[in-house]
């Protein structure tokens, strides 16, 4: 193209066509004409002086060609043309096209989500400027990510590098508050975060202003800043609600600011508390993700070594709590994004399966139909089409498939996207805006062309065999055998795929069975399970032992209860709160040095309620007070882990370090799964303590019902709002729906995968089924010759079922090998079975032959019906 | 190959018409392509036809502006007429031309003699 508008011409000319055309015919005729009236002149006669008129203009028709090409884009009249073809010819075998586009569709639809969802979660930049400068820091213990930080570790971190221009923290918890506004209480989530991490991230207030160091000084002001969401919910987006004060956990606190609108943080969080020293905890606890913003020109290496320097100088002063411990840095978004790999690895490589399997239908399909075609190739190719010509053709026909699969596929990925998120607890900050995105539509287009070129290549390319002078005489295809032979690699490689995907969901299959037959410990049926926060401010020690008493009692009396618990935290339901704890007469040699135990705290006749096993001596009883001895039960793991086989009870242990007091083992309960039901029996262990001897103000309700749970919440919460209105009861819960909880993204996933693989299955049947019809059809000639030779149909029909058992076997051991490998990477999802398990191995080689067997029931059933004078006539 | 030998007839016969365009003011098809024959003394193999390929490419370039006129026994035809910006275009490509045959002469007229070392 020499210039722009040369081709700016050329295209104009393409869409005026008919005009010009008329055009030039009417400027050649005017040319015959004059040509003809010289010749006359000449003396010729007419006929002699038209016809030398066209010899010299060098034929009509190929100066109209000449002229067409020189007018306008050849290139692009010729793909018109073809995708004209194109459409035309796949019109007339819908089946075909749309069983492709279908298949195809789901592949690319799948894909598409999978990987715009993964370019969101994983590699998009975070919404904050600058993003790429920020970065994670998290505590390890010797290299292993704990991930959380201690508040004076923090401390030390900010104070003593340079590599930052700014280093904060935040709770790594979101903590739910009660916050009265208008008489009604309310639970909204909260996060304390450090004076300056808003303006580290570059967030902009849509009203108010940031913390400032006074607000972050111990004594100093209360104030918050509230959420957008938050402050349009309660405030309507009113201006003056800065300055307004709210009441959250029975204080006084008054709003400085609003977060803009488009500020998203890793949770969800409604007010905002400033940290203040008094927040940090002691060393020995890691509360806090550390979040900085390197200092201009410093790299991540840079920085990370200077960190480690003070983690050397830390370990030094403090080796009691900082033994082996180090802060390790990452970018922020790979920080972010780690935990959700693994599952996003699973579902990828799901998709791309089934892809590449739907890629071999479509191809096997076009093959097929390629060989069907061939004489219909072999005339092109004898009225002068150039083998480029005929393979553009098919090429053109799988993109015109493709793309109509991409567009199907990209609907499909939308509500295939939603799917998937709900199989990943992907947190919000990363998923604010997912759906129709450019991103989403790239992959699509990408994923289309792929697939259009991946499945197209191989059948087009084979029409450059196209031989006329052979084919054309032949009648038959001449290299028919050789498609069937591809064909059958390709089916082989989709039973191949089918299998690794069959006995991956297999696998999963067999831990969800595993992982519902966990015992949890404690008796799950008909227990409702809810929250009873109290405003600590107004609920003093001995004011809240009167409360959740008092609270007991009327639940234990409401109609339809059968027993009642209070707790700290409810077993599945509130994981985590492990503190350390050692025997008494055992000290170890430095207090960091020893193991520790979830701690729960508990009214009396929590176990009971529960269904939870006494094994030795005695459990919380009310005669427990503040004022009589300290006592703890622990459960049987515990017991072992602190006095091997010593006898426990009467032995003294020393909880979370304070060696100052001691407790006495008063009684051993049976393990319970605290923190989920994959928790590892030989892992820790829990101690209790009672309410009375450690008044929390946050404790849990834990209700045995004689029906429905949830039948209770309207009279349970009526109590309550009795006795103080201020106070909500959070939500109530059954543990039923607490346990399937805990495995929803287990089954999610097992879910998935038996969806792939059912859908493989489908696809590696429709694959074999179609080979083998097809191989039956072509050899109509041969069979009917074998059954007037003699052979029966049984014996015809058994020879169909044995090529299907050769593929099906051959794709079981391929995919069988590829099988080992691959569930090696699904090995952490999966819970009481191992990556290799030969029954799932077993069952789905059986599951493939069945399936191959059944898909070649009606070509060996058509084969074996063949009437041999009808097919010999044919021929 | 074919492709080859079309090209460069291409650039030659668009120099020709643009000439003929130059010298004889505005002309149809016919009337080029039998002025091209008779200056070239039929010496030359020319299928008219391809002169309607050379007219489009030209007017694509702005070389060349074309409307229907009526001719001398007043019959409607098409007439092609040279642009100023096609008049440049024939004096670079005439310098370039005889430049090119300039020194394609030179080098057919060179006496015979030693091989360079």
């Amino acid at each position: 193209m020499k210039n722009l508008h040369t081709f700016l011409a050329r295209l104009r000319a393409v869409f005026a066509k008919p005009a010009l055309d008329a055009d030039f015919n009417e400027e050649l005729a005017q040319h015959l004409e004059a040509a003809t009236a010289d010749n006359l002149r000449a003396g010729m006669s007419p006929e002699e002086a038209a016809r030398r008129a066209r010899i010299a203009l060098g034929g009509v028709d190929q100066t109209r060609e000449l002229h067409r090409d020189a007018r306008g884009l050849p290139w692009l009249e010729d793909l018109a043309r073809d995708m004209r073809f194109g459409i035309r010819s796949l019109r007339r075998s819908p089946g075909f096209s749309i069983a492709t586009i279908v298949i195809l569709a789901l592949g690319i639809g799948g894909v598409t989500a999978m990987f715009s969802t993964l370019y969101t979660v994983l590699i998009r930049p975070l919404p904050y400027p600058e993003a790429n400068r920020l970065v994670l820091g998290r505590a390890t213990y010797s290299g292993d990510i704990n991930p959380m930080v201690a508040g004076p570790d923090y401390v030390d971190y900010r104070d003593q590098s340079h590599s930052f221009s700014a280093l904060e923290a935040y709770f790594a918890f979101p903590m739910e508050v009660t916050v009265i506004a208008d008489q009604s209480a309310e639970r909204a989530r909260s996060l304390i975060v450090s004076a300056g991490l808003f303006r580290t991230l570059g967030v902009n207030m849509a009203s108010g202003r940031h913390f400032t160091a006074e607000e972050c000084r111990d004594n100093g002001p209360l104030v918050v800043i509230v959420s957008h969401d938050y402050w349009q919910k309660h405030f309507a987006g009113e201006t003056s609600a800065v300055g307004r004060s709210l009441t959250i956990d029975g204080s006084a606190y008054d709003i400085v600011g609003v977060t803009s609108r488009d500020f998203q943080f890793i949770h969800d969080v409604d007010v905002w508390f400033p940290l203040r020293p008094q927040n940090l905890g002691p060393r020995r606890y890691n509360n806090w993700l550390v979040l900085g913003r390197l200092r201009d020109g410093v790299s991540l290496a840079a920085a990370q070594s200077d960190v480690d320097v003070i983690a050397a100088q830390l370990e030094r002063a403090y080796p009691d709590t900082n033994a082996r411990k180090a802060l390790l840095l990452t970018p922020l978004l790979s920080g972010f994004a780690e935990q959700y790999r693994s599952g996003f690895g699973l579902l990828c490589g799901g998709t791309a399966a089934i892809l590449l399997i739907a890629c071999a239908n479509a191809a096997g399909l076009l093959l097929a139909r390629g060989a069907a075609r061939h004489g219909e190739l072999a005339v092109r190719a004898a009225i002068g089409a150039s083998h480029w010509r005929l393979v553009r053709l098919l090429l053109t026909e799988a993109l015109i498939l493709a793309g109509a699969a991409g567009m199907l596929g990209s609907i499909l990925a939308v509500w295939m996207q939603r799917g998937l998120l709900h199989l990943m607890p992907v947190e919000a900050l990363l998923l604010r805006d997912v759906g129709i995105s450019r991103s989403m539509l790239l992959v699509a287009f990408a994923t289309t062309l792929l697939t259009g070129f991946g499945f197209g290549l191989l059948p087009a390319w084979r029409a450059r065999q196209v031989n006329p002078a052979r084919d054309l005489k032949s009648g038959a295809s001449g290299s028919g055998r050789h498609g069937v032979h591809l064909r059958g690699g390709l089916v082989i490689g989709q039973v191949a795929v089918s299998f690794v995907l069959l006995v991956i969901a297999g696998l999963l299959v067999r831990s969800l069975t595993a992982l519902n037959r966990v015992d949890p410990g404690f008796n799950p049926r008909n227990l409702l399970t809810a929250e009873v926060p109290l405003p600590p401010g107004d609920y003093p020690d001995p004011k809240r032992l009167v409360f959740f008493s008092t609270l007991l009692d009327s639940v234990r009396s409401l109609p339809g209860v059968e027993s009642a618990a209070v707790v700290s935290q409810v077993p599945l339901r509130d994981p985590y709160n492990n503190v350390g704890i050692y025997a008494a007469d055992a000290p170890p040699v430095k207090p960091s040095d020893g193991g520790d135990g979830y701690q729960r705290v508990v009214l009396p006749g929590y176990f009971r309620a529960m269904g939870i096993p006494l094994w030795a001596g005695r459990d919380i009883q009310p005669t427990d007070s503040a004022g009589s001895r300290r006592v703890v039960v622990v459960s049987r793991q515990l017991a072992k882990s602190l006095f091997a086989d010593r006898d426990p009870l009467g032995k003294r242990v020393v909880i979370d370090q304070a060696a100052d007091v001691t407790w006495e083992v008063v009684g051993v309960v049976a393990d319970v799964k605290q923190s989920g039901l994959r928790e590892d029996a030989g892992s820790r262990g829990t101690f209790y303590r009672a309410h009375a001897q450690q008044a929390w103000s946050t404790m849990r309700l834990a209700i045995r019902t004689a029906g429905d749970p949830q039948a209770i919440v309207p009279s349970l919460r009526t109590l309550l709002q009795k006795m103080d209105p201020r106070i909500p009861l959070s939500g109530p819960r059954t543990m039923e729906d607490v346990i399937a909880n805990a495995t929803v993204s287990e089954r999610a996933q097992t879910l998935f995968l038996m969806t792939f693989s059912l859908l493989a299955l489908t696809l590696a049947a429709a694959g074999i089924y179609g080979l083998l019809a097809f191989s039956v059809a072509q050899r109509r000639y041969e069979i009917g010759i074998r059954l007037t030779l003699g052979a029966t149909g049984p014996v015809i029909a058994r020879g169909i079922l044995r090529e299907a058992g050769r593929l099906a076997l051959a794709g079981v051991v391929a995919g069988g090998l590829s099988s080992l490998g691959a569930t090696q990477l699904i090995r952490a999802n999966l819970y009481g079975v191992g990556s290799i398990d030969p029954p799932t191995l077993v069952a789905a080689a059986l599951v493939l032959l069945l399936i191959a067997g059944l898909a070649a029931w009606l070509p060996a059933h058509r084969a074996a019906r063949v009437d041999p004078v009808v097919a010999l006539r044919a021929e | 190959m074919a492709n080859d030998k079309l090209d460069l007839l291409q650039g030659t016969l668009d120099l020709l018409v643009l000439q003929t365009l130059a010298s004889m003011g505005p002309m149809h098809g016919y009337g080029i392509a039998r002025r091209i024959e008779q200056v070239g003394a039929d010496a030359l193999m020319l299928n008219q036809g391809t002169i309607y390929a050379a007219l489009v490419r030209l007017q694509q370039g702005k070389w060349i502006d074309a409307e229907w006129g009526t001719s001398d026994n007043n019959r409607k035809a098409k007439y092609y007429q040279i642009t100023a910006r096609g008049r440049r275009r024939l004096g670079a490509e005439t310098a370039n031309w005889q430049r090119i045959s300039g020194v394609v002469q030179r080098i057919l007229d060179a006496p015979a003699g030693e091989a360079l070392p």
